[in-house]
């Protein structure tokens, strides 16, 4: 029987023969890493090797110290004889797709990705190979993204309409991607005021050129003095009191989630926004199909159903267990529904 | 596209489709009454009529079964069905699933057909026929290409009249038309067709704030309305203008909204945290505040079905508290009230039983479900009213009388009349609040569910109007029990194990042995933690349900408990819920089939009339 490249382990995808993991979630000597969420990048590994644009979020995140060698996309890293290289997968800055090349196999490890080109990350390109691991965050086919022009635009809708009502808007994305990508979508719109966790990835990220405007902070903005305007926090700051001083305020979650009402009405506030750094259900056959792969393996989502629905389309597809959480990752607390544990 | 999928929405049903949305982006009361009153001023006036029966619960249709619409959407998205099936599980509403599934086929068609709507008869009637097989189908076709392009391009109220029309029509012609809808419809108003077909149509908002929305746009006070709206009305048949002038051309049928009596704090529950009820403990009363006991009448909370008998102008009916119709079902009744004097309301309470026993609320149930009872049947198991209040006596509306008035008057009546099947329900003497706290312990045993207190000097209001009248329940039974099964919910909950089946041990105590399906009374944060703890703790899956490890035990409260043949138990409980989260507790030490048993016996002991010889206070 051949050897399979890469395979599961108790610490994580491994490939034996280099001796490295890819998102590692146990402790190992040598981390590849697909990007800089919590879930991919964690603590504690003797040595990173990830896309350069995660050089400042890492080390904030992890720790100045941590031994870090940065990758530019395309760039080929020969361990052992296996040719490993990094690949845009446009969901959030400095994600990536790992390709592994070995005599026989060609992986390629998704991480997370979406297919549309947000325009600010560098776009998702489709990379051939054998052995495909991918999410399935949302692979169920009743999510299918609006282009994000049109979410935009209802935002700004929703957002105008707030302030002609007298309230603020207040959009809860999570800090690190869909902040930015907010922040880049609608910085022309209005005032933006950000939450400190937000500004720190700012930093990070123009730290390695990404150019994100300069934006004052939700403390600067006076009650009672300041106009309505539109305030972003990290989901997991709904509590803090930095925000209970906005009132009077709708307050929206931008997450791929919202698009099912049951979710956006559980979270008692007053709109959701279905805009995802997720591939949805079509974006996730174009991709595999973009691959040429014959070997798909799910990973944290729908797994066991978008598994069998690749079976039933000829694919050989398997689901895997891994301890990534897709879209509950990197701030686990308005919907902790991706609990991997489940699928 | 998209701003063509705008301007066909805005089309459609337009106000509607508004004011749904509105409602779905506020929890503020206030904010969905004034986008009622918008739609109510925007909407052509049938639509409005329409709009206000949807809202009110009276929706008439439900066009096609939920097995045949998740078939057509797998044909439409050429999706297997298990894969259908598992998206309508996880999102916990079929026509939510159904307008998610069909987006892609619906922006493909948008795109084909996007100057199609001012030509969309001929559009229309050639995809029908296109698609139509049988030999028949030129009539059909004919016939359904009007509805069909009604219902893409028109309002509420000829969607409504198109699905009526078709529920009578066979499937094919079903088919036609609702996957012709969902080709034109845009998301927002397919979801809400969707809603329509599947006669699941519901809003988070109840009738009480449409009512005031009404009362203020209309300029007219709200009992005016809320009466207009009572009972079954078919929203074809009205304007507006008509609606609210049912009062008076059938006002001799109808009922007065239903004065309700809000829960006062049990004694026992005083210190317990209010959360696990919902919140709702937080705004109750407690007892010592009421102030001397002389102002209060107090009275048995009877578990029946809380009924007024009217007889007006020679017509007498009987109501529910829910708005419905009881005549049929309870014949005896309907006689009984046409012996009323003219121009007469009695509200009170139909029980089960031969006076002056009373039996279960389970049995009075077998007389509402039945659609043709023989004639044997029609008054078995017997019936009889215990009478509280006096709302209309010579065709005067004396409902602003005091109560000690009306009860006066009422049992005047009572007394003229003197029917073996109407008694007034008795007074509970007792001059200190200390002897009604005991009377309340025995209620269980007058198979009551606890204590009304009235204020003597209260008026007849109208909805759950604080202040005046309290009931005050017994605690629940209660029993520790082990959840065993779990499933999502639905709505706000759903994706969210919710549902549970509780069970308690054997009397051997090996077996686990389901004894009753809650929904969770929890908080929210424990709902949460339950749900992820079910989702980390489940050893089998049969379709949606979850089988778990049997470990997290709940108190559960329930009003009564019998014996039953459909329960693998043997045993049934009435109205249980969640009471809370027993953490402290291992399942091994949840409760077993003896203690339910105990519990059993004891109220049947409680309940033998024989044993009860003062069963009867004196009036």
């Amino acid at each position: 029987m051949k050897v399979n490249l890469l395979r599961i382990g108790p610490n994580g995808i491994e490939c034996p023969q280099a001796g490295v993991f890819i998102d590692p979630w146990g402790k190992v000597d040598r981390a590849l890493l697909t990007h800089a969420h919590a879930d991919h990048a964690r603590y504690g590994h003797k040595h990173y090797m990830a896309h350069a644009h995660n050089r400042a979020v890492l080390r904030q995140r992890l720790g100045n110290n941590i031994s870090l060698e940065e990758i530019e996309y395309e760039e080929t890293i020969e361990i052992n004889g296996i040719r490993f290289s990094w690949h845009p997968a446009g969901h959030i800055p400095g994600s990536a797709q790992i390709r592994v090349e070995g005599t026989n196999q060609t992986w390629v490890v998704s991480g997370d990705y979406k297919t549309e080109n947000d325009h600010f990350t560098p776009a998702f390109e489709p990379v051939k190979c054998s052995h495909f691991i991918t999410e399935c965050t949302f692979g169920l086919p009743i999510y299918h993204w609006k282009p994000q022009a049109l979410t935009a635009q209802a935002i700004a809708d929703w957002h105008l309409s707030n302030v002609n009502q007298g309230y603020s808007t207040l959009l809860y994305a999570y800090s690190l991607g869909k902040a930015q990508r907010l922040i880049h979508l609608l910085k022309d719109l209005c005032p933006i005021y950000i939450h400190p966790s937000i500004a720190e990835m700012n930093r990070a990220l123009n730290a390695v050129g990404f150019g994100l405007p300069e934006l004052p902070l939700i403390s600067e903005w006076k009650p009672k003095v300041d106009v309505p305007t539109l305030f972003m926090a990290p989901p997991g700051a709904s509590n803090d009191k930095l925000l209970r001083r906005l009132s009077p305020c709708k307050e929206a979650n931008v997450s791929g989630w919202t698009l099912v009402r049951g979710m956006r009405r559980r979270q008692n506030l007053d709109n959701g926004f279905a805009l995802s750094d997720h591939a949805d259900w079509p974006g996730l056959l174009n991709a595999i199909e973009g691959t040429g792969a014959e070997h798909i393996y799910c990973t944290h989502g729908f797994t066991s159903e978008f598994s069998r629905y690749l079976s039933e389309q000829g694919y050989n597809s398997t689901e895997i267990h891994t301890r990534f959480l897709g879209d509950a990752a990197s701030e686990p607390t308005i919907t902790p529904e991706t609990d991997e544990s489940i699928y | 596209m998209p701003l063509q999928s705008l301007q066909s929405l805005l089309k459609q049903m337009k106000a509607f489709t508004d004011l749904f949305h509105r409602l779905n982006q506020t929890n503020s009361s206030i904010e969905k009454q004034q986008a009622m009153e918008v739609f109510f001023r925007n909407a052509p006036d049938r639509d409005a009529v329409w709009g206000l029966a949807l809202l009110s619960g009276r929706v008439p249709v439900r066009l096609v079964g939920s097995r045949r619409l998740r078939g057509w959407v797998a044909e439409c998205t050429n999706l297997p069905d298990w894969l259908v099936n598992e998206s309508y599980q996880h999102v916990g509403d079929l026509a939510e699933t159904l307008s998610l599934l069909l987006a892609p086929y619906r922006i493909a068609s948008t795109a084909n057909s996007a100057s199609a709507s001012t030509t969309a008869s001929t559009a229309s009637a050639s995809s029908a026929a296109s698609t139509a097989t049988s030999t028949a189908s030129a009539r059909t076709t004919a016939s359904i290409a009007s509805a069909s392009t009604t219902a893409s391009s028109q309002d509420l109220s000829t969607i409504m009249l198109d699905l009526i029309r078709l529920k009578k029509r066979d499937e094919s012609e079903q088919k036609e038309y609702v996957l012709h809808n969902w080709r034109q419809l845009d998301g927002p108003s397919c979801f809400l067709f969707n809603k329509f077909i599947t006669g699941g149509f519901r809003l988070g908002v109840g009738q009480g704030i449409a009512v005031k929305a009404l009362s203020n746009y209309m300029n007219r006070p709200v009992s005016e309305i809320t009466q207009a709206l009572m009972g079954n009305w078919d929203p074809a048949d009205y304007t507006l203008a008509r609606l609210l002038n049912r009062g008076s051309i059938h006002s001799h049928t109808l009922p007065y909204p239903f004065f309700l009596a809000s829960p006062l704090l049990s004694s026992a529950s005083t210190t317990e945290p209010s959360d696990q009820w919902g919140g709702e403990a937080v705004q109750n009363m407690a007892l010592h505040q009421l102030g001397s006991r002389t102002d209060w009448m107090a009275e048995w909370k009877w578990d029946g079905i809380r009924i007024q008998m009217i007889l007006r102008e020679g017509v007498s009916s009987i109501w529910s508290r829910g708005e419905e119709r009881l005549d049929d079902a309870f014949p005896e009744i309907a006689a009984l009230a046409h012996l009323l004097p003219h121009g007469t309301v009695i509200d009170g309470e139909l029980l089960c039983g031969e006076f002056p026993a009373v039996g279960s609320f389970q049995d009075l149930q077998k007389r509402l479900g039945r659609t043709k009872p023989s004639a044997r049947m029609t008054t078995q198991p017997p019936v009889f009213v215990y009478a509280y209040d006096l709302l209309e006596l010579d065709g005067q509306d004396i409902r602003r009388k005091s109560l000690s008035e009306r009860r006066w008057l009422l049992e005047r009546l009572v007394e003229t009349l003197n029917h073996p099947l109407l008694h007034a329900s008795p007074l509970i003497e007792g001059i200190e609040w200390s002897d009604l706290h005991q009377r309340r312990l025995e209620s269980r045993r007058h198979a009551a569910e606890g204590i009304m207190l009235k204020r003597a000097c209260s008026g007849y209001e109208s909805g759950r109007k604080r202040g005046h009248w309290w009931k005050w329940k017994l605690d629940p039974m209660q029993l520790d029990a082990v959840l065993l099964y779990a499933r999502p919910g639905h709505g706000r909950r759903s994706n969210l194990f919710t549902d549970y089946s509780m069970a308690i041990w054997d009397q051997e105590r090996t077996r686990l042995l389901p004894i009753a399906q809650v929904y969770s009374g929890l908080t929210d944060t424990e709902i949460r933690e339950v749900d992820a703890w079910i989702k980390g703790h489940t050893t089998e899956k049969f379709g949606p349900v979850r089988t778990v490890v049997p470990q997290l035990v709940f108190e559960i409260g329930f009003d009564g408990i019998q014996r039953s043949v459909r329960h693998k138990a043997g045993i049934a409980l009435r109205f249980p819920r969640i009471l809370r989260w027993r953490r402290d507790k291992l399942a091994s030490e949840a409760d077993d089939l003896g203690i339910a048993e105990k519990l059993l016996n004891d109220r049947n002991l409680d309940e033998d009339p024989l044993n009860e010889p003062t069963k009867q206070d004196p009036l």
